[in-house]
């Protein structure tokens, strides 16, 4: 039998490893030809035969993202427990084998994938937690800006503050959720009992302040004139958006409020006057 | 290649960069020579990472030291991976690059692991080609190690030493030799560390790794979690005669101890590469027992 070609000896290597059931499950379940050529790919001796050996990355390849996933998404893991964190990771492998360079971006596709599996027939809320813990790690490295100052806005005349478009910061973002996950993660951090996330329409906003990552519920309100922000309106329509959600009766003053709370988090980075 | 740069400072001997002892360091910043990192950690747009990362750097020097080139794939090399590398480079200015001499994935996909090569002519032709791309993108030459192995392929055509020499002076690159690797392949597949060691070329060895491993029973694995083996030591000294005093890091990845403990490591390694070197003989030295046994007592 020819050696196998580089090409083909990673190729086979990679299809024994990544067997959800091990390398010798992976074996069997090749075609005939490419099973012998897999067969006889490595040396075995009476230490470990050369299935085992393939085997040793088989595991370090799976636990190695089990860890990774473990770390990022440790609310979504607290929920399912270990022996289903096992399933569920085994699951997400096949449909999901890693493409990144990075092994942060291991579980980018975790939260959709969430949605249709068994584990959300038992907590229904589990995508939601997993898009919750995902977009903090995107806040965590996300690219850096200085927050607005409030004095700097002393400086733009106030006839002029309706065409003022605010810049928002670059990993703020708004998370449009079917359940109260944001309960969770606090009782998780707080070493709390976990209870189920309650089934509620609840927008979150997500960001970052200097170096820590924040998260907070908002109202529609507030959802409506970040969005508006987001879309690159500028402060009268922002704040026409606002009044919109609110009634006119509360509408400015809720503006102001909620442009106060927004130089004082840090979510602006930055206005545009044309 | 005659314009890139060739040097590779004696650093000296350093640890890596954690994120346990992140505040340890920029809090006190430490008694240590250098700090190495993982470079795909810092490849991201900002935030603690690179934070820390600057931070360190203005007080230390630094080296990039990556997981994912996968210089021995047969996928094509990665533009987006190497461009962002190099983003690194120039942002942190590193002593150098380094990355392991493996296979990572293939067909787009990525184990997240240091995958062994047949030690084939196709092979070493394939990854000193992509090597020299490399470093030409990189403006750079670069620093392969050599990794710890599980399993060896039948169709290989040299021992893994010979691979590696192949590769590093067909790609005119250089070694990051790492000595706990070497013995951990050598009791996985029943060779020699002593003579790995003698056959590795000196001139092309710019760096030194030290780590501790774990004892399975049917193989020793590479888990950076364990104190340096006494043997590694030892195995570590006859480098040093062979190749000179230099730089060496201190590679603990898992069930980290407390900066101190990596501390202490770094600075045993100084004082046996000094008296090593020093010593100037084949055979093993009193001088260099004695700063070993002082140690481990």
């Amino acid at each position: 039998m020819p050696a196998p070609t580089l090409a083909q000896t990673q190729q086979l290597l990679w299809t024994l490893i990544t067997a959800p059931e091990g390398a010798a499950a992976g074996l069997d379940r090749l075609a005939p030809a490419a099973r012998s050529v897999a067969a006889s790919l490595a040396h075995g001796d009476g230490r470990l035969s050369a299935i085992e050996r393939v085997d040793v990355y088989a595991n370090m390849y799976f636990y190695r993202i089990r860890d990774s996933l473990k770390d990022d998404f440790a609310t979504v893991c607290a929920v399912t427990g270990e022996a289903e964190l096992h399933n569920l990771i085994t699951d997400y492998l096949i449909a999901h084998p890693p493409t990144h360079f990075s092994l942060r971006y291991a579980g980018q596709h975790l939260p959709a994938f969430l949605d249709g599996h068994a584990l959300s027939g038992r907590w229904p809320y589990l995508s939601d937690l997993a898009r919750l813990e995902w977009a903090i790690l995107e806040a965590f490295d996300a690219t850096d800006a200085a927050p607005l100052q409030p004095q700097t806005l002393t400086a733009v005349p106030q006839k002029r503050w309706p065409e003022l478009r605010f810049q928002l910061t670059p990993s703020l973002q708004l998370l449009d959720l079917n359940w109260t996950v944001h309960n969770v993660w606090r009782q998780a951090q707080d070493e709390l009992p976990l209870t189920d996330a309650r089934s509620e329409p609840t927008s979150l906003r997500v960001w970052r302040q200097d170096l820590r990552v924040f998260h907070q519920p908002i109202d529609a309100v507030e959802r409506a004139g970040l969005a508006a922000l987001a879309g690159g309106a500028c402060f009268s329509d922002v704040c026409e958006r606002i009044v919109a959600h609110a009634g006119e009766a509360r509408g400015a003053e809720r503006a102001l409020s909620l442009l106060g709370g927004w130089l004082a988090d840090g979510v602006l980075s930055g206005y545009r006057l044309d | 290649m005659s314009n890139m740069p060739t040097e590779f400072p004696s650093l000296g001997c350093g640890v890596g960069l954690r994120t346990k002892h992140y505040g340890d360091i920029l809090n006190v910043w430490p008694a240590v020579d250098w700090f190495e990192v993982i470079s795909e950690n810092f490849m991201v747009a900002g935030g603690r990472p690179l934070y820390v990362l600057e931070a360190v750097r203005t007080h230390y020097p630094i080296v990039l030291h990556g997981v994912s080139l996968s210089i021995g794939s047969t996928d094509p090399l990665r533009r987006e991976y190497l461009t962002r590398l190099k983003d690194l480079a120039r942002r942190v200015e590193p002593a150098w690059i380094s990355d392991h001499l493996c296979w990572t994935g293939v067909a787009g996909h990525n184990l997240h692991d240091l995958l062994p090569l047949p030690y084939t002519e196709e092979a070493v032709a394939h990854v000193a080609a992509r090597v020299q791309q490399v470093q030409d993108f990189l403006g750079r030459r670069i620093l392969l190690e050599n990794v710890s192995t599980y399993l060896e392929y039948r169709h290989s055509t040299m021992p893994e030493w010979e691979f590696l020499t192949a590769v590093v002076e067909r790609a005119d690159c250089g070694i990051l030799l790492d000595i706990n690797n070497i013995f951990v392949s050598a009791f996985n597949h029943g060779f020699s560390p002593t003579e790995y060691l003698r056959a590795v070329p000196p001139h092309r060895v710019h760096q030194f790794h030290l780590a501790g491993y774990s004892d399975k029973g049917s193989f020793l694995h590479d888990t950076h979690d364990h104190p340096v083996a006494d043997a590694v030591w030892e195995l570590y000294a006859q480098a040093v005669r062979r190749c000179g005093r230099k730089s060496t890091l201190i590679e603990w990845d898992d069930h980290l101890p407390s900066f101190s403990v990596l501390q202490a490591e770094a600075a045993h390694a100084q004082r046996l590469a000094a008296v090593t070197h020093h010593a100037g003989t084949d055979a093993r030295t009193d001088a260099a027992a004695a700063v070993d046994a002082d140690y481990r007592a």
